[in-house]
């Protein structure tokens, strides 16, 4: 660990960490291309919020 | 006949110029001035600066496009703006620099009936001194040349490392009030990324050295959102990030010079280190276009067009004050120039009323804040908003201008997190609206439907669905404007 800004450094270490289980789905192609969709949705229901008349 | 100039041609400017030719007919006049002969998709500069795309992929040649369009192309950079007319001229006009090869240097002026301004950042590597690629020490991505000569650093240090060597690579804001701290993130994990297929992580440091006073900041103020049946903030979640991947911070940071190999830098307590580096890449901070305004008579009238950072003052509250007093109606909707109501700007030449993540200022006095970021989405919303309003003007439809604040506007954000399409990750986030307002959504700023977060294969997908898309809409391809800013 450097010690620069050692308080960083310790949020950073406290923040939780990703199970190998969590880190396998963020990576399943199957899982990850429901996600796809998902975030599309998500980012066009932000779009059509936004485009303001 | 009327004549719409755009000074710019980036995410605003180009989208401005193309929905402004869509929406008018041919005997008005659509003119643009930019220094540029080729249009730049910013945002994927991340993967040429870590050496996973050509450069010739983000860049394309404005003249041809513009020529079949019929839209006037000017290679030349803006420097003055008379809102006034004067000199021999009874309309108003814009004064330029010609950078056409060939041609540089030479003056030209154009006049106007309506003006938007979308010259975007100047890039303020001046602001710390060694600060940059030209004139310092540390690389930047923010432009396609200086993206592809980082590339060529990056693969020289990672072959130090296969070498043998233990170096220090540094990403992050080479100033306390830089924006835009969503493309150093990404930088930082594209880099942590190829230094791991590189086989060489474990002879490389990782350093985030940032101006904002949490991780997930982004100068929005951090995002609250629900996961998993909890609400979560951008800071835990970055947090974990920084862990998994192995990436260590330093936050509050002004970097106040740089060294060849040494950043110095002040935190928010006050407190001043020097930290050695290997590789740098160091974002600049921004400023407005160097332009000057004149009146009828000749008079320097910049200070009233422009705030003292050279952005375009419009229709925002610039009075606000302290931070208790902001209010989301502080923020322009119109983006026309209370002085001359044909005048707009887009993008990030606007002059917002204050920054969006709490100012904090060290003990000695420095800010170190991170500026608001106007992004691609609320930019290319904009400058559409904006185009809307000069057509109906130029219709005479009478109709009261359009509206855009960032305060009813969300943005989409992807931030990559390592370039592999079976492999690859990002971090996909949206907020709604991008400027928090507590007096709408007093719990957390923003509508918790509309605020998400997560990581995973699906956000590179998603990023490179954006490149193919924008570029796509950029190039004026078969119906361009049914994908939307
Ligand atoms: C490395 C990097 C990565 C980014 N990634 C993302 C991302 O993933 N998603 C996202 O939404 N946003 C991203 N952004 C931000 C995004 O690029 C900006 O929000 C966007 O480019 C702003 O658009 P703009 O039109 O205001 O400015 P720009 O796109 O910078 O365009 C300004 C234009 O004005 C021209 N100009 C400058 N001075 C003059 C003058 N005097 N006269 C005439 N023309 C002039 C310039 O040459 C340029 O063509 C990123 C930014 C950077 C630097």
């Amino acid at each position: 660990m450097i010690d620069y800004d050692v308080e960083a450094q310790k949020s950073i270490a406290a923040a939780p960490m990703p199970t190998p289980q969590t880190l396998k789905q963020r990576k399943n192609i199957f899982v990850q291309f429901v996600r796809f969709c998902a975030i599309n949705i998500k980012m066009l229901r932000v779009i059509a919020a936004s485009h303001h008349k | 006949m009327a004549t719409l100039l755009i000074l710019g041609a980036g995410v605003s400017g180009h989208t401005a110029a193309m929905h402004a030719r869509r929406m008018l007919g041919k005997e008005h006049e659509v003119i643009v001035v930019t220094p540029n002969a080729n249009w730049n998709w910013i945002p994927s500069n991340i993967w040429v600066g870590v050496g996973k795309m050509p450069v010739k992929k983000v860049l394309f040649p404005l003249e041809p496009l513009y020529k079949r369009k019929g839209i006037k192309f000017n290679q030349a950079l803006a420097v003055a703006i008379n809102p006034e007319g004067g000199d021999g001229h009874t309309r108003p006009f814009v004064t330029a620099t010609s950078t056409r090869p060939g041609s540089e240097g030479e003056e030209i002026q154009i006049e106007y009936d309506f003006l938007i301004n979308c010259t975007g950042p100047k890039l303020n590597f001046g602001a710390t001194p060694g600060l940059g690629p030209d004139n310092g020490y540390t690389h930047s991505v923010c432009t396609a040349p200086h993206a592809a000569a980082t590339a060529e650093e990056l693969k020289a240090a990672i072959a130090r490392c296969k070498a043998g060597e233990s170096l220090r690579f540094v990403v992050g804001t080479g100033h306390g009030t830089c924006t835009c701290e969503g493309a150093a993130f990404e930088y930082t994990f594209n880099l942590e990324y190829v230094l791991r297929e590189a086989g060489v992580r474990d002879r490389a440091e990782v350093i985030y050295l940032t101006n904002e006073a949490t991780l997930g900041d982004f100068g929005v103020g951090g995002l609250t959102f629900t996961q998993q049946g909890f609400q979560t903030t951008s800071k835990l979640w970055t947090e974990s990030l920084y862990r998994e991947r192995g990436v260590e911070a330093v936050l509050g940071a002004h970097c106040s010079k740089i060294e060849p190999g040494v950043i110095h830098y002040e935190q928010l307590d006050g407190s001043t280190h020097e930290m050695s580096y290997d590789f740098a890449m160091l974002l600049p901070p921004f400023k407005g276009a160097d332009m000057k305004a004149y009146d009828a008579a000749g008079e320097d009238i910049s200070a009233q067009v422009f705030n003292p950072a050279g952005f375009l003052k419009v229709d925002a509250n610039y009075a606000a004050g302290a931070y208790e007093n902001w209010r989301a109606t502080d923020w322009p909707k119109t983006y026309q120039s209370p002085l001359y109501d044909n005048i707009f700007a887009a993008g990030i030449a606007f002059a917002p009323p204050h920054q969006i993540s709490q100012p904090r200022t060290s003990p000695n006095g420095t800010v170190i804040t991170p500026s608001p970021p106007r992004t691609g989405m609320p930019s290319g919303i904009i400058a559409k908003t904006v185009v809307m309003t000069i057509v109906d003007r130029i219709k005479g439809t009478g109709k009261p201008a359009y509206e855009a604040p960032m305060t009813g506007m969300g943005a989409a954000c992807v931030a990559s997190a390592g370039m592999s399409f079976w492999n690859g990750s990002a971090a996909s986030m949206t907020m709604h609206p991008v400027v928090p307002d507590w007096q709408t959504y007093p719990k957390t700023g923003r509508d918790l439907k509309g605020t998400s977060g997560e990581i995973g294969l699906a956000g590179h997908w998603m990023k490179n669905l954006l490149h193919v898309l924008f570029l796509y809409k950029a190039k004026g391809r078969p119906f361009w404007w049914i994908v939307p800013e």
